[in-house]
């Protein structure tokens, strides 16, 4: 049996695969096959071959059940996939959840804009954290007038204790009062 | 056209009829690119026509319906072969090291029983066909397999094929010289049978 030939075995596939589209290729491949018996078997050899394969990849028949099955599973997923996806809504229903969004952003705001001393350290304090520190230095101010203050009054008590009963003085002043005069009333020291 | 318009704008009613209209396509699409299996061959056609209804917004007009329908079958059809590979890798990888078609199972065990009026050695013929025609698609590559299963099951063309896989012209032309040179050295026994 001939043998096709070798330098021609490219373009016998693209024959017999329906790929040799160059009509120059076309012509001198046919006028090959008219003068060359081996090619010729080949190619007829491969188009068996091709159609063999062919029929083995014809798909069995579908039954009716089948059928209606594979329809009725596809129109199902359809119908959840169609059900899972969030709904085209017209702008108007878009805006609602956009507002009540707004709305919320509004209210947080204006609570931490109201509150927002208690967060606020004493760094940052406001008007009323001022005032009380205007108090509170007012006191450290004065402080040594209150000392003083705090002096007199016991030196007040210690003398109304040492003070006997007839009211007379005593020989010898106490610690507290030396150096010190009666008043008039001579109760008190000044 | 109004059948997929109405299908686009959520018709259950068009969808059906789209359905039943092409499944039969789509079935043998899967079926030829999915080793020959009826029952995965009936997943994967699930698949790709959800596919189908997915990308049906897409649709232009341009082209024939069948056409792009086609086009996004074959690709839902690959993109379910490489999961399933991938599938296999994952849970077989020793049995699938040899095999990446992932049909372990022999045709010939699969053999109906002939129904009236038909005859035995003929349906034995074929299954055995179909093993031989199953084992030397196995011997080529992935890109070779898929390239020969597109150009003869499918008859696209190497530049429709190059866009359904990705590759270049030049690469598709080469794979399909390739397989078609396999595939005939080992079915050389079926030709003048």
């Amino acid at each position: 049996m001939e043998k096709a030939c070798r330098n021609h075995n490219e373009t016998l596939m693209m024959d017999v695969l329906g790929e040799l589209h160059d009509p120059r290729m076309r012509r001198e491949w046919e006028q090959h096959l008219k003068a060359c018996d081996g090619c010729r078997i080949e190619q007829a050899r491969m188009c068996q071959l091709l159609g063999k394969v062919r029929e083995v990849g014809m798909p069995p028949e579908l039954s009716t059940t089948q059928v209606d099955a594979m329809a009725g599973a596809v129109g199902w997923r359809l119908r959840n996939e169609r059900l899972a996806r969030p709904q085209k809504t017209g702008w108007r229903l878009r805006l609602v959840p956009a507002l009540a969004a707004a709305c919320a952003l509004l209210v947080v705001v204006a609570f931490g804009y109201r509150f927002r001393d208690r967060w606020t350290g004493p760094e940052g304090g406001g008007e009323i954290s001022a005032e009380l520190h205007a108090e509170d230095l007012d006191i450290i101010k004065h402080l040594d007038l209150l000392k003083d203050m705090d002096t007199i009054e016991k030196l007040v008590h210690v003398v109304d204790i040492d003070l006997p009963p007839n009211g007379e003085a005593p020989d010898q002043a106490a610690p507290e009062t030396q150096g010190m005069h009666r008043n008039d009333t001579g109760k008190a020291y000044t | 056209m109004e059948l997929i318009r109405r299908a686009r704008d959520n018709d259950p009613w068009a969808a059906d009829q789209l359905v039943r209209r092409y499944q039969k396509k789509v079935y043998g699409i899967a079926y030829q690119l999915c080793g020959f299996d009826p029952e995965e061959a009936r997943d994967t056609a699930q698949e790709a026509l959800l596919q189908v209804f997915r990308n049906l917004g897409q649709f232009e007009g341009r082209s024939r319906f069948s056409t792009w329908l086609h086009r996004i079958a074959v690709n839902a059809c690959l993109d379910a072969r490489r999961r399933r590979k991938r599938w296999f890798r994952m849970i077989l990888p020793r049995r699938t090291a040899g095999h990446d078609e992932g049909d372990p199972e022999d045709p010939l065990d699969n053999i109906p029983a002939p129904e009236d009026g038909m005859d035995p050695v003929s349906s034995l013929s074929s299954a055995e066909l179909k093993r031989d025609v199953m084992g030397a698609l196995r011997g080529l590559s992935e890109h070779q397999r898929t390239v020969f299963q597109l150009k003869v099951f499918q008859e696209m063309s190497i530049p429709e094929i190059a866009v359904a896989t990705g590759m270049a012209e030049g690469t598709v032309k080469s794979h399909l010289f390739r397989a078609t040179q396999s595939v005939r050295k080992k079915l050389h026994q079926w030709v003048d049978r």
